[in-house]
């Protein structure tokens, strides 16, 4: 059973994602926040699994509830929501330490399906467009020494995993089982210090490992 | 009305009537003079050369202003001839006016070249006369002060010819200044238009946004097949998405560089936290709500909070540690917001600028009322009526 917290300041979406994820058998609603002070509270209170955050709230905004959560709850997955996918906010939201980007308008079947990305992190959501973004808007490379700590084969998963291949073409590439590509992807993000494979995206455009273009 | 009545007496038609009648009037008065006078001596006999020259010597005046050089050729000559005829005896006095007339109208009417064309012609023409009537004994000074009167009207009319110029001028300027003001005032209304424009879009597509979260969520709801109930889910939702993308596009057009969209468009629900700013900036504000809190359509709620805020802005920018009166009023019908402050008096464009032209704006275009000005006893006062529809079903 995944836990969810949804953040919105309107009721009635609020209230249609409730009816929408409580419809699909392993999701559960186990509470609600309208603004981003409360959603923080909400997260500390009921521990969820997946957080689904409006970007836009008044009092605290969801890109700073989703900073303050993850600090308190590193293992949460924050599934960013928004009504204009503005370029300039998603990677905000990326680098505040969201796993994922919606739009509210997205296709329910769609939405389910991104809680279950997320939630199982075993590949990027939307994972062209994340790249694409992320890519974008990279500053100049910096000199990383953590990754030093990391053999050649993680180094390779690494690049894998920044030009947003799944778990399993990964294996597929590398041609090993899927299940020591966990392992891998695992070891690198806490070689790293890095919470998911956005993250990873993130440090690897940050730290050149992937260079755009490629 | 003053420029009308100039418009009216510079009219070409209207001074070409004046002229005509000036060459004719002195005309007679030449004829008449000549007819009448006791002494024929000044015009040097009684005969039909004199009436020629009597006439030679006022007629032309009528081209004055279009025919400048001519007129003053024809009326020297004439005139010269007649200080010629009736030397010793000084000439009569309406060959001095017509040539002072027309040696001013040289000055008055031509420039450049032609002025010194006109200038020579005339000392050219009369001077021989003026050197004959000295022969035919006239004493040499008075044969020759016509020069200085001559030079002197053609002086004056050079003056006033530049004094005409200038005036030209500067109305033109002032002109041009008026329609650039004009121009400026609609640009910033067009920028207050594309602000307000921006945020309505912004609400409206938040709510497009939830229309569709709701259609998407009765269809998963929804029991059984029911095809047709279905189908116009799809339709609310598919519009809705559309609609949403559209919007997006037209906010890239209109946006602004202000840091915005990470907080909600604001309505009067977040008065206290606006007015509890402005009180830590210094200001003594007191807020007051009347009549029933009816919940307000989020166009009218935004409007109204701008319109709150845009006023105080400009109470703590202008009015100087003044106290500051913020009254909302719900009614049936509409929403009235008053800011009433007593500071230092002020006109409602000083400073007022833009933030009055976004108030006037808004509520322009949502039907409503709105003034703006100074107050009897000192200080301004904002005032604003915006219609709500009626009660939601």
């Amino acid at each position: 059973m995944i836990d969810l917290l949804l953040a919105d300041d309107q009721a009635l979406v609020r209230g249609g994602f409730r009816l929408i994820l409580n419809t699909e058998g392993d999701l559960r609603v186990v509470a609600e926040a309208e603004d981003g002070d409360q959603a923080v509270a909400e997260a500390i209170r009921t521990r969820p699994d997946v957080v689904l955050m409006d970007i836009r709230m008044p009092r605290l905004d969801g890109i700073s509830a989703t900073r303050a959560i993850l600090e308190a709850l590193p293992a949460v997955r924050v599934l960013m929501l928004t009504t204009f996918d503005l370029d300039e906010y998603v990677i905000d939201a990326f680098r505040a330490g969201a796993s994922g980007f919606l739009l509210k308008t997205v296709p329910p079947p769609q939405l389910i399906a991104a809680v279950h990305t997320v939630y199982e992190s075993d590949a990027l959501l939307a994972p062209a467009s994340t790249r694409r973004l992320i890519e974008q808007h990279s500053p100049a490379p910096v000199e990383a020494p953590e990754l030093d700590e990391l053999t050649a084969r993680e180094r390779e998963v690494l690049r894998l995993l920044a030009r947003g291949l799944t778990n399993a073409e990964i294996a597929r590439t590398l041609v090993v089982e899927p299940s020591t590509v966990k392992s891998h992807v695992a070891r690198v993000l806490a070689k790293l210090g890095l919470r998911d494979r956005v993250q990873a995206v993130v440090f690897a455009y940050d730290h050149g490992v992937v260079r755009p273009g490629e | 009305m003053e420029q009308s009545i100039r418009d009216t007496l510079g009219s070409a038609r209207v001074r070409r009537g004046a002229d005509t009648g000036l060459a004719i009037g002195l005309a007679l008065l030449a004829l008449v003079d000549l007819a009448l006078s006791s002494d024929a001596a000044s015009w040097g006999g009684r005969g039909p050369l004199q009436v020629c020259l009597a006439l030679g010597c006022t007629l032309p005046l009528a081209w004055r202003v279009r025919y400048p050089i001519a007129t003053v050729v024809a009326i020297t000559a004439a005139g010269g001839l007649l200080v010629a005829v009736a030397a010793p005896h000084q000439a009569p006095f309406e060959v001095f006016i017509g040539s002072v007339l027309a040696s001013y109208s040289i000055g008055a009417h031509t420039s450049g070249r032609r002025r010194w064309l006109g200038v020579g012609l005339m000392f050219g023409v009369g001077l021989p006369f003026m050197v004959a009537a000295a022969g035919n004994g006239m004493a040499t000074g008075n044969a020759l002060a016509p020069i200085a009167w001559l030079t002197g009207a053609w002086a004056v009319g050079a003056i006033i010819r530049g004094r005409r110029l200038r005036t030209a001028e500067l109305e033109q300027l002032t002109a041009e200044l008026a329609q650039q003001r004009d121009l400026q005032a609609q640009a910033a209304v067009a920028v207050e238009r594309g602000r307000i424009a921006r945020e309505l879009h912004d609400v409206v597509a938040h709510n497009v946004s939830m229309m569709v979260v709701q259609a998407g969520a009765a269809d998963r709801v929804l029991e059984g097949d029911q095809p047709d109930v279905r189908r116009a889910l799809a339709a609310i939702a598919g519009t809705g998405r559309e609609t949403v993308d559209e919007m997006r596009l037209l906010l890239g057009v209109v946006r602004s560089d202000a840091g915005e969209g990470l907080s909600p468009q604001p309505g009067l629900g977040d008065l206290d936290q606006l007015v509890s700013n402005v009180r830590s900036a210094g200001l003594h504000v007191d807020l007051r709500v009347e009549g029933e809190r009816s919940p307000l359509s989020p166009g009218v709620d935004l409007s109204a909070y701008r319109i709150v805020q845009e006023a105080l802005t400009n109470v703590l920018k202008h009015a100087e540690s003044a106290t500051v009166e913020v009254t909302v009023r719900y009614a049936n019908d509409a929403v009235q917001v008053e800011v009433c402050d007593d500071g230092r008096p002020r006109e409602p464009t000083a400073g007022g600028g833009n933030g009055l032209i976004g108030m006037r704006e808004r509520v322009a275009m949502l039907g409503g009322e709105f003034r703006a000005g100074a107050r009897r006893d000192g200080g301004f006062a904002v005032f604003a009526r915006l219609p709500i529809a009626g009660p939601a079903a």
